[in-house]
């Protein structure tokens, strides 16, 4: 059953049988590391995000979106359609286009920072570029009552903030037994990740592209 | 559905380089093997020249050259000259080429009168174009040249040949990018070497002149 965000630590409270003051206080903080626990170790598809941002002539920048945690891919909008642009660092952007403030439709993209990308070559016209991307998820709390991870891995949630409750009232067998079960719930769920894309499930090299997981039909 | 009408296939030097690696296996291109592989690609354009005059090479120039000028020089751009005639009324009369073995055995070389006799003294960085006699007054030289292939300066650019050659280019920059990476099977080398042999024996017959060819024995 679906978590909201009361009642995942109403939840959390009953199991660990431990209502004081500072655990209810702590309890914020607690969802807020299960949650990241579970963000950077789980890969589902449904969370990947496109956005739209624009692109400026003679700009060999471009601004990422501020909740951008992993960059996946970034089309530009161009005569005839939409052109994907392939991912080089910015070495090999240099030796490719080493006069950035010369114009041509772009082909390339490089990491600048957590913020932004490089750009070659450097657009020659305003234009819009997809972005598509993994977005941190925003915080469970009572302001944000639900998220993708309270609705649809509800039990590696619980797990997850059992885990970190149990390590902040110092119960080092009970974090022990909830991570097992945490470890658990996440491979379940990143089988379920993998079955939901093509390139997972479909060997390129042997067999039919119908097969499923390493070629096995 | 229509076919696009569009023929104008003409890949950028980067866009075969992609290629090629793909051929080979491996890891994504670094800036240092981009600029490896072009030189790579000179390497390859300045094989296909030793091995045939590339027809989209050729050129015909026209050069004055004024009395008593005993030698033009010329640049690197140009690999050899074909053929030299001189124009006088409108009328080209063809220059016979000597050796630097029949150049040396002139003993008058710097008697004046109207050249009839030619040597192309090749250089490292240039060449030079020898007269025989020495040009009694301005003449107009009209030569047919073969240039080299221009170099692959930027990886943007477009490589400096016709659409025939550029399997032969994709092969054999796939082989020269396989020799520089570590690792690569041994038989996969010998395949794109194969495949670079085979596109060069292609191309090759496809560039070739359609006119009628005279064969002459002898000098």
């Amino acid at each position: 059953m679906p978590y909201t965000y009361s009642t995942l630590t109403a939840d959390v409270v009953a199991n660990m049988e431990e209502d004081s003051s500072e655990f209810l206080a702590a309890l914020p903080s607690i969802i807020e590391r299960a949650q990241l626990h579970l963000q950077r170790r789980l890969d589902p598809v449904n969370i990947i995000r496109f956005t739209e941002v624009s692109v400026s002539a003679s700009t060999r920048t471009l601004a990422l979106p501020s909740n951008l945690l992993v960059l996946k891919s970034i089309q530009v909008c161009a005569t005839g359609g939409w052109n994907n642009l392939l991912e080089q660092n910015n070495e090999f952007l240099t030796a490719y286009w080493p006069d950035y403030t010369s114009c041509a439709p772009t082909k390339y993209y490089a990491p600048k920072d957590n913020t932004s990308i490089y750009l070659a070559p450097t657009p020659p016209a305003d234009t819009t570029a997809l972005i598509e991307f993994i977005p941190r998820v925003t915080i469970l709390s009572s302001s944000a009552p639900t998220n993708y991870f309270s609705e649809n891995a509800e039990a590696a949630f619980f797990a997850s903030a059992m885990m970190y409750a149990n390590a902040w009232t110092k119960n080092a067998s009970a974090v022990t037994v909830w991570k097992n079960i945490l470890d658990e719930e996440l491979t379940v769920l990143n089988i379920e990740s993998t079955r939901a894309r093509r390139s997972d499930t479909s060997n390129r090299f042997t067999g039919s592209p119908e097969n499923t997981i390493a070629g096995q039909p | 559905m229509p076919t696009s009408g569009v023929s104008s296939f003409d890949p950028t030097f980067d866009d075969i380089l992609q290629d090629a690696v793909g051929m080979v296996g491996g890891g994504p291109v670094l800036a240092d093997e981009l600029i490896s592989a072009r030189r790579g690609l000179d390497y390859l354009l300045t094989d296909l020249q030793n091995k045939n005059v590339l027809l989209h090479k050729i050129e015909t120039t026209t050069v004055p050259v004024s009395a008593s000028v005993a030698s033009l020089s010329f640049d690197q751009s140009i690999s050899d000259v074909l053929t030299v005639t001189l124009r006088t009324n409108s009328t080209d009369i063809l220059l016979e080429r000597d050796g630097f073995e029949r150049w040396a055995e002139i003993p008058t070389k710097s008697a004046p009168g109207r050249p009839t006799r030619y040597w192309w003294d090749r250089r490292r960085t240039g060449n030079t174009l020898n007269f025989w006699p020495v040009p009694d007054q301005t003449y107009t030289t009209v030569l047919t040249v073969q240039k080299n292939a221009e170099n692959t300066l930027r990886a943007f650019d477009n490589v400096d040949v016709p659409r025939r050659f550029l399997p032969a280019l994709l092969y054999g920059l796939a082989y020269w990018i396989g020799l520089r990476r570590p690792n690569v099977d041994a038989n996969r080398l010998a395949l794109l070497r194969s495949e670079y042999e085979r596109a060069v024996r292609d191309a090759m017959r496809e560039d070739r002149e359609r006119g009628k060819v005279f064969i002459r024995i002898g000098r």
